[in-house]
């Protein structure tokens, strides 16, 4: 009896081999090819997308692949049914007149894309193209996460974007600049603009005389009156806006970074998106600093927790801010999960202590990522405070901060002296009340078990200092240090030769740590700098 | 419905097989038409599946009985195939090929997992040439259409393992 194995088997059947085995399982029959084939090609790689021999082959086998990374889409004409999420890195979108082909078109034969990031490498690129590819984008209705790098468009296209994709979930722009003056725009976007300014004045004449002058550049539009007006009044801007949503509006993560954005004109972005629960914002230099003496500063900081009360996740990169600008801002989060901040200019801003005098989060914030080089060196005691006020922290990141061994390792234990003290007095108190020695059943001493300081640590990136210089093993210091003390060690070489040296101190720690399952203490190992008191 | 049920099975040649409840429950296929239709107390019909090939199932979901990560057990796609499975396999190509078929209409997911892990198995280093003689399988390509197939299709592109 000869049977054949149907392709729905064979397709199972591939799914067992490597890229290998499937390159030469597609060779062998007509029937062996398809099933073997759209496996290997599914399992494609960022990496392999250099290989020319690939990116020759690739329009013709497009239609397995599911997810696309490349810079090269010169001979990409139709990208398959099944690819939804599409990346042109690095100078893909060609102009139509090119033999090449472009990327613009492949966006418009597939509609039905989710994910989509664009790179426009040059200006010129940028400024002649863009309005047609945000054309193209405003058409796809299933797209939940746009990343445009390079925007050069008319004022207010980003709102049209936004506007146009009320099912979007995650925006991401970069360099955003005004297109200049004799760019090609797209009719129905000119439209749309017009509509609401056209609604815009029709409101400022409508009685509502604090909404004074509307001119072409709506970006910078907005004027003093607006936001200072009532929060109610700023929720119902324009018909426009009341009229789009009916349609619940997705966005849960905008980021904007190099923008020239004034905390009005930010405000009215966000303004519109209920359910946005990450804000990423990254300089120019032009951004306001975050300060309360910027203009809108302080309504932006008021309005913000009003039209976004789900937000949970800030990230701040190369802004200017303060203790007062941080604070304010920090109460547009009540419950703060993930804060990261960066390249910050900020001679007068402790974040660390900010957030340790905020009241709250405790129950919530999960990652603090912190990483600059300019700002005042954390306190090792506002480390630890970290740590021991926020339970629920799966990522600390301190670049520069520190956290002294000792003091780690009492936290860890969960028996530090502030605890031991109300522990000792609670017990005082009992004894004299009743007169029993009745031990450790105060409400305190329970509490911690619920959530042990670094129960969830998942990463610890701060520098772990110890009392001496023999606290720890000399690889695990950082690398200067290390050096250091190898010289140090040739010099004095007899008398270390023999002795083994033992570290209660660090392992006591270690074991400490490898008690908190959830973080990888061998490969924590290798990135975490260990120091010693001087 | 006892939990000594047995139910009636009839192979391609009509041939009869009793069995239990449990047994025919590993079947995705015979659980859900059991539940939906009830224990009719007539034989099920299975033109697909040939008595030889229909006991050996049976084996397998015998061995498998009480078996608590059943509908789990293949899952592992890197995993070795364990012993018995190992011997249970050690059968002719076209058995391997009708145990696959009836796994596969029959709907027993660990079963048919094994059997085309096996085939994996048999498929994995070796050139186009060796699966051919391996698998009976005639070369249907041009050797144009091979050549090309095979450039585009990794061949320098694809990572050596």
């Amino acid at each position: 009896m000869d049977i054949t194995l149907p392709s729905e088997v064979l397709i199972q059947v591939a799914e067992y081999l490597n890229p290998a085995d499937l390159a030469t399982a597609c060779c062998v029959n007509r029937t062996w090819f398809i099933p073997f084939a759209s496996r290997l090609w599914r399992s494609l790689h960022k990496d392999q997308f250099a290989q020319e021999a690939l990116l020759e082959a690739l329009p013709r086998y497009s239609s397995f692949v599911r997810e696309l990374r490349s810079s090269r889409f010169g001979k990409l004409r139709q990208v398959g049914p099944e690819c939804t999420r599409l990346n042109l890195i690095d100078v893909p979108v060609l102009l139509p007149e090119q033999e090449d082909g472009c990327a613009l078109e492949i966006l418009e034969r597939n509609p039905d894309l989710e994910d989509i990031s664009v790179l426009f490498l040059s200006q010129v690129e940028a400024s002649q193209l863009l309005m047609r590819f945000v054309g193209i984008v405003v058409g796809m209705k299933k797209l939940k996460k746009l990343s445009i790098h390079g925007f050069i468009a008319p004022a207010m296209t980003l709102e049209y974007l936004l506007e146009m994709l009320p099912g979007l979930k995650e925006l991401s722009v970069v360099f955003c600049l005004n297109a200049p003056p004799d760019a090609v725009l797209d009719p129905d976007f000119v439209a749309w603009r017009e509509k609401k300014e056209v609604a815009m004045v029709h409101k400022a004449d409508n009685g509502n005389r604090t909404v004074a002058a509307v001119t072409i550049d709506g970006a910078t539009a907005s004027t003093t009156g607006a936001t200072a007006s009532t929060t109610g009044a700023t929720a119902s801007t324009t018909g426009a806006t009341t009229k789009s949503t009916s349609q619940q509006r997705e966005l849960r993560k905008l980021s904007l970074a190099g923008m020239e954005l004034t905390f009005e004109s930010l405000l009215k972005i966000v303004q519109n998106y209920p359910l946005l629960e990450s804000l990423v914002l990254e300089g120019p230099d032009q951004f306001d600093p975050f300060r309360p003496n910027s203009p809108s500063f302080i309504p932006f900081c008021e309005q913000l927790r009003v039209f976004c009360p789900r937000l949970d996740q800030l990230s701040l990169k190369s802004v200017e801010i303060s203790n007062e600008g941080l604070e304010l801002l920090l109460t547009a989060f009540p419950r703060l999960k993930r804060i990261a901040i960066a390249e910050t200019s900020m001679q007068d801003c402790d974040i660390l202590q900010v957030l340790l005098d905020h009241q709250g989060y405790t129950e919530t914030l999960e990652e603090i990522d912190l990483t600059q080089d300019s700002f005042p060196r954390s306190s090792a005691q506002e480390t630890l405070e970290v740590l021991r006020k926020y339970r629920r922290l799966r990522r600390l990141r301190v670049t520069d901060g520190t956290v002294m061994a000792e003091a780690l390792v009492q936290l860890l234990r969960g028996s530090n002296d502030e605890q031991q003290g109300q522990q000792q007095l609670q017990e005082h108190l009992l004894a004299t009340s009743q007169g029993s020695g009745q031990e450790g059943q105060d409400p305190l001493s329970h509490g911690h078990d619920a959530g042990r300081p670094g129960q969830f640590l998942e990463r610890l990136d701060v520098t772990i200092v110890g009392p001496s210089r023999s606290w720890a093993p000399s690889r695990h210091y950082h690398e200067e240090r290390s050096q250091e003390m190898e010289e140090q060690d040739q010099q004095q070489q007899q008398h270390d030769d023999d002795e083994e040296r033992t570290y209660p101190l660090f392992d006591t720690l270690m074991s400490l740590l490898r008690e908190r399952t959830l973080l990888d203490v061998d490969s924590w190992m290798e990135y975490i700098p260990f120091d010693y008191e001087l | 419905m006892s939990a000594h049920s047995q139910i009636l099975l009839t192979s391609s040649e009509g041939t009869e097989f009793l069995i239990d409840r449990d047994i025919a429950d590993k079947s995705m296929l015979l659980k859900c038409m059991l539940e939906d239709i009830g224990e009719i107390g007539q034989a099920v019909p299975l033109p697909n599946v040939s008595g030889p090939i229909l006991t050996k199932v049976i084996e397998y979901c015998t061995h498998h009985r009480d078996d608590p990560n059943f509908l789990s057990a293949n899952d592992d796609v890197t995993a070795d195939i364990d012993e018995w499975d190992l011997e249970y396999c050690k059968v002719d190509q076209g058995t391997l090929y009708e145990l696959i078929l009836a796994a596969n209409y029959l709907d027993i997911k660990p079963l048919m997992d094994l059997t085309c892990k096996t085939v994996a198995n048999m498929i994995k280093a070796k050139s186009p040439e060796e699966i051919r003689k391996t698998f009976n399988i005639t070369n249907d390509f041009t050797p144009e259409e091979e050549d090309q197939v095979r450039r585009e299709n990794g061949k320098d592109w694809v990572d050596e393992h």
